[in-house]
């Protein structure tokens, strides 16, 4: 659990001159930053702390001749920082639990404060670290303020900086090859794909992740490898959905070279939804079946699922788009009111032109049949016109006059006379 | 008696031994309830039939009374979809109510809903704007059946159905606001007669229903037609 230090004082203070010599030491370090007070960091957690310093010391050597570079090792990043730049050797090396006493006899100033609080200090007698660190916390914060505690804390070998970000965990895959042999047809391989697929699922479960796709990886005998991409639209960890599908991408693949491994990892992955079970709630106990139905509808259309989203056009047919909805939500749907029932509309995608036989009442014209797949249907009454009339905002004229209608057979039809063309259509009705 | 204790017995028998081969919804589940007291009262065993194809003729009523129906089912904590073969849905109403499929073609509803029957997780599946032949019918009502689900067709299937509903409006059943002329400008509401049928089953009930204006009034003043605009 060691940070390595490198510092010289031949080295330039800015960042962009060592971010070159930064990729070369990756060799030795498998991270290294740059800090742009002219300080290189090499992550040696996990690593024999000494040798790899040594090695990077040695590796600046060969990489920048003659120069005089100086390593500091230890557990707290601030006390191998100052092991580096205060050191005369090449090489400190700081044993934990000891970073404090190291700290204490140096000068505030290799913790490179703030120019202003330095002085602040030295105002005081305060030149060292240890003298700092003798302070209560609330004294120094009380006098010196939020900077004068974040030194204090240095002082004290309390650092809390971040210098390498936590790695993310590798994403579940498995690999399967064949030193002995090698495969031309790409369905031999499903009996190794379909162990890969148990291993790379399990892995899923585990981390409590689900799938969205995974990547085929076939390597090929003469050299290079296919990458297919296998989806599925409903992320699982579940092999049996997987299995299908995998299966599916083999069967129509043409390989140019006969395969002499397999490789499948997740690609993109989802956390995976997890709620309080209750059995007697009868979504919860269905939701597995579900999640397995809808993997297969969605994979035949996307957007399967729909719900209405309300639109700011003048005309009825284009007031509602769809959404598409999330496969959760079906799988875990939210508990809803119950509501009351209510004659609804239903509109035709387009406007179904018709013949309509008409009537002067009021000193308005009212539709009083329409004629529908070669029937006449009267209509007893009706109720309009509502007007709607515009078309700049859209980039089309209209104006129509809507009548609801009641037939001779019991329906209400929703028509409307197109006043431009003088022509009737069937927008929807009531059911 | 004999022959139900045996049945009894071996069900037992089969559910200690093989637990996870249970399936998931036992025929002891109840009706899917409609949610409208009156309707339930005329259906049989008080709401449609799980694991059996109902169909409801098409005309005024089918789809207030199933979509009621699916919001009651979403209500109970199970769920309810709705294949709308022809795309004629409309209106904000639907974001409360049975999940909403819009398939690109009407064979892929048919297959959607035989993947929703079969997997047990919907209580209520309905099919409306899908014309199919007798023998999809039959597949659907086994998937039905395995799955217990209600199957609901709007329009269709006639034959292979266990319960048949019809409904209208009869003339006098359309509640017309009038004004002081007597033409008709608004209407409020509609009574409609439902009729059930099945096996030893018929029953007939009105029910009064609100029209939905969702997204339908155009004028300003609801009690009063709309002047603006048009040309004469």
């Amino acid at each position: 659990m060691s940070y390595v230090c490198l510092w010289s004082p031949r080295w330039p203070t800015a960042a962009a001159p060592l971010a070159d010599l930064a990729v070369l030491l990756l060799s030795e370090a498998p991270r290294i930053s740059v800090d742009v007070r002219g300080l290189v960091w090499a992550d040696a957690r996990g690593l024999p702390a000494s040798r790899t310093a040594v090695a990077l010391c040695r590796r600046v050597q060969e990489l920048q001749e003659g120069v005089d570079v100086r390593a500091g090792v230890a557990t707290v990043p601030v006390a191998a920082e100052v092991a580096a730049r205060s050191s005369e050797s090449s090489l400190t090396v700081l044993e934990p639990g000891y970073e404090r006493a190291f700290l204490a006899p140096h000068p505030l100033d290799l913790l490179t404060p703030d120019p202003h609080l330095l002085n602040l200090l030295r105002g005081v007698g305060i030149q060292t670290c240890g003298a700092l660190s003798e302070l209560p916390r609330e004294a120094v914060e009380v006098r010196f303020g939020a900077a004068g505690s974040a030194l204090w804390r240095l002082a004290r070998a309390d650092d809390r900086r971040l210098l390498f970000r936590p790695v993310p965990p590798e994403r579940p895959s498995a690999a399967f090859e064949f030193p002995d042999y090698s495969l031309a047809e790409a369905g031999r391989l499903l009996f190794p794909a379909n162990a890969l697929l148990e291993s790379v699922c399990t892995g899923l479960r585990k981390r409590g992740e689900t799938a969205r796709t995974l990547l085929l990886e076939l390597g090929l005998e003469g050299g290079g490898a296919i990458r297919e991409r296998v989806g599925i639209g409903v992320p699982t960890a579940e092999r049996r959905l997987w299995l299908p599908r995998v299966r599916a991408r083999l069967d129509t693949l043409a390989l140019p070279d006969r395969v002499s491994g397999i490789r499948l990892f997740a690609e993109e992955t989802e956390t995976a939804g997890a709620r309080q079970g209750d059995f007697f709630d009868p979504g919860f106990a269905s939701a597995a079946a579900v999640e397995e139905a809808l993997s297969r509808i969605f994979d035949s259309q996307e957007a399967a699922f729909v719900q209405p989203r309300g639109e700011p056009h003048p005309l009825p047919e284009a007031r509602t788009s769809w959404v598409p909805l999330e496969p959760r939500d079906v799988v875990e749907p939210a508990r809803r009111e119950k509501g009351a029932a209510a004659l609804r509309l239903h509109l035709l995608p387009e406007p179904q032109p018709l013949p309509v036989r008409v009537e002067v009442r009021g000193g308005t014209l009212h539709p009083r049949a329409f004629r529908e797949k070669g029937r006449w249907h009267e209509l007893p009454a009706s109720a309009g016109p509502d007007r709607l009339s515009g078309g700049h905002a859209v980039g089309a004229p209209y104006a129509r006059e809507y009548f609801r209608c009641q037939t001779g057979d019991g329906r209400l039809v929703w028509l409307y006379r197109d006043a431009r063309t003088d022509t009737w259509h069937l927008q929807g009705w009531w059911a | 008696m004999a022959t139900a204790a045996n049945l009894a017995s071996l069900r037992n028998l089969l559910e200690r031994r093989f637990p996870d081969a249970l399936p998931l919804v036992h025929t002891t589940a109840g009706a899917v309830s409609t949610g409208i007291e009156v309707l339930d009262q005329a259906l049989p065993a008080g709401g449609f039939p799980r694991g059996r194809l109902s169909t409801w003729s098409q005309g005024p009523g089918a789809t207030a009374f199933l979509h009621a129906t699916g919001r009651a089912v979403l209500a109970s904590g199970e769920r309810a979809a709705w294949i709308d073969g022809a795309g004629v849905a409309s209106g904000s109403g639907w974001a409360e109510g049975p999940f909403l499929l819009r398939p690109r073609e009407p064979i892929q509803g048919l297959r959607w809903a035989e993947e929703l029957l079969r997997s047990s997780g919907f209580a209520l599946v309905v099919i409306t704007g899908t014309y199919a032949a007798d023998r999809e019918w039959v597949r659907l009502s086994r998937a039905a059946r395995e799955g217990g689900s209600a199957l609901v067709a709007v329009g269709g299937a006639q034959r292979m159905a266990a319960l048949r509903l019809t409904s209208c409006i009869p003339p006098w059943g359309f509640g017309w606001r009038r004004d002081p002329q007597g033409e008709p400008i608004a209407l409020p509401w509609v009574t409609l007669q439902v009729r059930v049928m099945g096996l030893g089953w018929s029953r007939e009930v009105e029910v009064q229903l609100p029209v939905d204006d969702d997204e339908l009034r155009l004028s300003v003043e609801p009690a009063l037609a709309d002047r603006r605009g048009a040309t004469r």
